[in-house]
């Protein structure tokens, strides 16, 4: 994404490969193991601004939200695989929309990613 | 279809021709066939490129990078906010929807006679009705066929029949249709009739131009009198129009009032009045494979209740979307893609009484503020409790009404039937997004209340013409392409007569 720092980049990749993690048992690969930099690159040169906007508001507000949230007390970046899992889930039923709106846009770009790979299509049963 | 692409125009530009047309969606697309075959020198301007169906991403995030408007992402600010939907590219939003194709309403037409009986002079029923007839035989409009329709589709009729709901296969503009369920991503093989294989093609046959990847910036005119337009081009090159006869807005319910607007023409409730039909959507889990993403895209809808204004769709689209509306988050997420095969989506559009407003915003784009009344939540929520009960009645094991703070899961029809009175009355618990937008250049006699007369003539600046949906009094509450194609065919004529 052009103009993103190189640490946003890594927090916005935190959470998408917390979002869609590979699992044994599953049929999706986890994204973690997927080549997404094609992907950053269309999604870079075509986002109109507000999800631009948004995708950056929801790096740093799901990367630092956890600190001040009970229970977690710690960055995004700095939670286990499975506290990740949990905060997400919880953020996902957050009584804030504008946090809901926030998981909801990362799941969707993530969605995106994951789905626009051939691998991952044929693995998911879907015409690659 | 020759088609000159802006990215080729770097240096100035100038053209002269009869009509100038902004857009080349079905209303674009119509009127310039219309208009060429009457022996006039056209030349259509397109924001858009033409993009070869060969090159058509598979997944849903190409096509909406290739084809979609802001890729879907354009947002009406509202309660609740809203993706607006719409294509961008030659052919507008006609390469990008599920070819469902309806009249207009009788009952709807009435409506508008009713409240400006002016409008008859234009839009009287039996031309209408034969422009129609014209335009169903022109795009091979017919029900779907059941031996394409794959099991979304047949598992709603099912669903309907036991509810007693009426139900029917869509009439869709398709020839050699495989089902194979991509007219949203554009149709690969060419056999969805969008425009830019129909109508366009023909108006080029006839002498008309098209530009694609050209963005027109403003009208231009001078004492009352429209004479072209500006635009500028991919390439970097300034395009001058110059029209002899008409210029005519054909950009879309939200871009034709923004042109008036950045051209200095602001008469009467420009961008008022923005109606639409909002829609969200149920998935249900089946105990055999649907495999949403395949079938028709869009082959059966229920109109049992659509004079309440509510209307049924089997939905279809790249297995992104079904994907992104599947429940949980991380592991869970990851577990339930497993069923995603199993997963039908259905949608409920909503005939709304909202009104919103269009105009100009931040670094050029609208300003789209939309939302839902209590009464269109209302009947959100009737939509969604009856979806839920025909999916437990085709078969469903679960049902998933994707709603903020009810239940995730339904797995007893008696719980789906309680959700009508006990759902959220909160718009913002609902996804929903908005398709099918008119009413922001309204059409009529008063020039106080509309745009543009009931002759698609602008009220003060002679010579300008506006054909697509904005002129629509009100929405129709069903799928407006036919429509659109109608009147923009009508307003053809006009200007072919003027």
């Amino acid at each position: 994404m052009n103009g993103w720092l190189s640490f946003e980049k890594r927090w916005l990749h935190n959470l998408l490969h917390a979002l869609v993690p590979a699992q044994p048992g599953c049929q999706a690969p986890g994204l973690q193991a997927l080549d997404l930099a094609p992907f950053w690159l269309m999604l870079g040169a075509a986002a109109p601004p507000l999800l631009r906007l948004g995708l950056r508001a929801s790096a740093w507000l799901l990367t630092w939200l956890p600190l001040l949230t009970p229970g977690f007390f710690r960055p995004f970046f700095l939670l286990s695989a499975d506290d990740r899992d949990r905060y997400l889930m919880q953020a996902l039923n957050s009584r804030l929309f504008l946090v809901r709106q926030l998981v909801q846009t990362v799941k969707i770009v993530s969605c995106f990613a994951l789905f626009r790979d051939p691998m991952a299509r044929q693995a998911l049963g879907v015409q690659p | 279809m020759n088609v000159t692409d802006g990215l080729s125009i770097r240096a100035p530009h100038a053209v002269e021709c009869d009509v100038a047309i902004v857009g080349s969606g079905p209303a674009g697309a119509a009127a310039a066939r219309q208009l060429a075959r009457a022996g006039a020198r056209v030349v259509v301007l397109e924001e858009g490129p033409l993009v070869d169906p060969s090159a058509y991403g598979v997944d849903g995030f190409t096509a909406m990078v290739q084809l979609w408007r802001d890729m879907g992402a354009s947002v009406a600010l509202g309660n609740p906010p809203m993706p607006v939907l719409q294509g961008r590219a030659v052919g507008g939003t006609s390469v990008i929807n599920g070819a469902i194709s309806w009249r207009l309403p009788q009952d709807i037409w009435q409506r508008w006679i009713a409240a400006d009986p002016a409008l008859e002079a234009t839009l009287d029923w039996n031309s209408l009705e034969s422009v129609t007839d014209a335009i169903e035989r022109d795009l091979n409009i017919h029900r779907t066929e059941p031996a394409i329709a794959g099991p979304k589709n047949l598992l709603m009729a099912k669903g309907a029949d036991a509810l007693g709901l009426e139900h029917r296969p869509i009439a869709r503009n398709v020839v050699d249709c495989e089902g194979l369920g991509r007219c949203l991503q554009g149709c690969p093989k060419g056999h969805k009739q969008s425009m830019e294989r129909t109508y366009l093609p023909d108006a080029v046959r006839h002498g008309a131009e098209i530009l694609s990847q050209v963005k027109v910036q403003s009208i231009v005119h001078q004492d009352g009198v429209a004479t072209g337009v500006r635009a500028l081009a991919a390439g970097g090159g300034q395009v001058v129009v110059t029209a002899r006869r008409a210029v005519v807005l054909a950009a879309s319910a939200v871009q034709s009032p923004l042109l008036l607007w950045a051209s200095g023409i602001r008469h009467g409730p420009l961008g008022c009045h923005f109606q639409a039909h909002p829609g969200t959507s149920v998935s249900g889990l089946f105990p055999d494979p649907v495999r949403n993403w395949l079938g028709a895209t869009q082959g059966h809808e229920v109109i049992g209740l659509r004079k309440e204004g509510i209307k049924f769709e089997a939905l279809g689209y790249d297995a992104v979307i079904l994907a992104s509306r599947l429940e949980g988050i991380g592991k869970a997420f990851t577990r339930n893609l497993n069923d995603m095969a199993n997963i039908a989506q259905w949608g409920v559009a909503v005939r709304a009484e909202m009104q919103g407003r269009i105009k100009p915003g931040l670094f050029g784009r609208p300003s789209i503020a939309y939302g839902l009344t209590d009464t269109d939540l209302a009947k959100m929520r009737r939509g969604v409790r009856v979806l839920g009960e025909m999916m437990f009645a085709a078969g469903a094991e679960v049902v998933m009404p994707g709603v903020f703070g009810w239940h995730e899961e339904v797995r007893d029809p008696k719980v789906m039937a309680r959700f009508e009175a006990e759902g959220p009355r909160d718009p913002k618990a609902y996804h929903c997004a908005v398709t099918h937008l008119f009413g922001t250049c309204r059409m009529g006699s008063d020039a106080e209340l509309a745009v543009v007369r009931p002759d698609f003539r602008h009220h003060t600046v002679d010579r300008l013409y506006i054909a697509d949906s904005s002129v629509f009094p009100t929405n129709t509450g069903v799928n407006p392409q036919t429509s659109i194609l109608a009147l923009a065919t009508l307003c053809g004529q006009e200007i072919a007569r003027a």
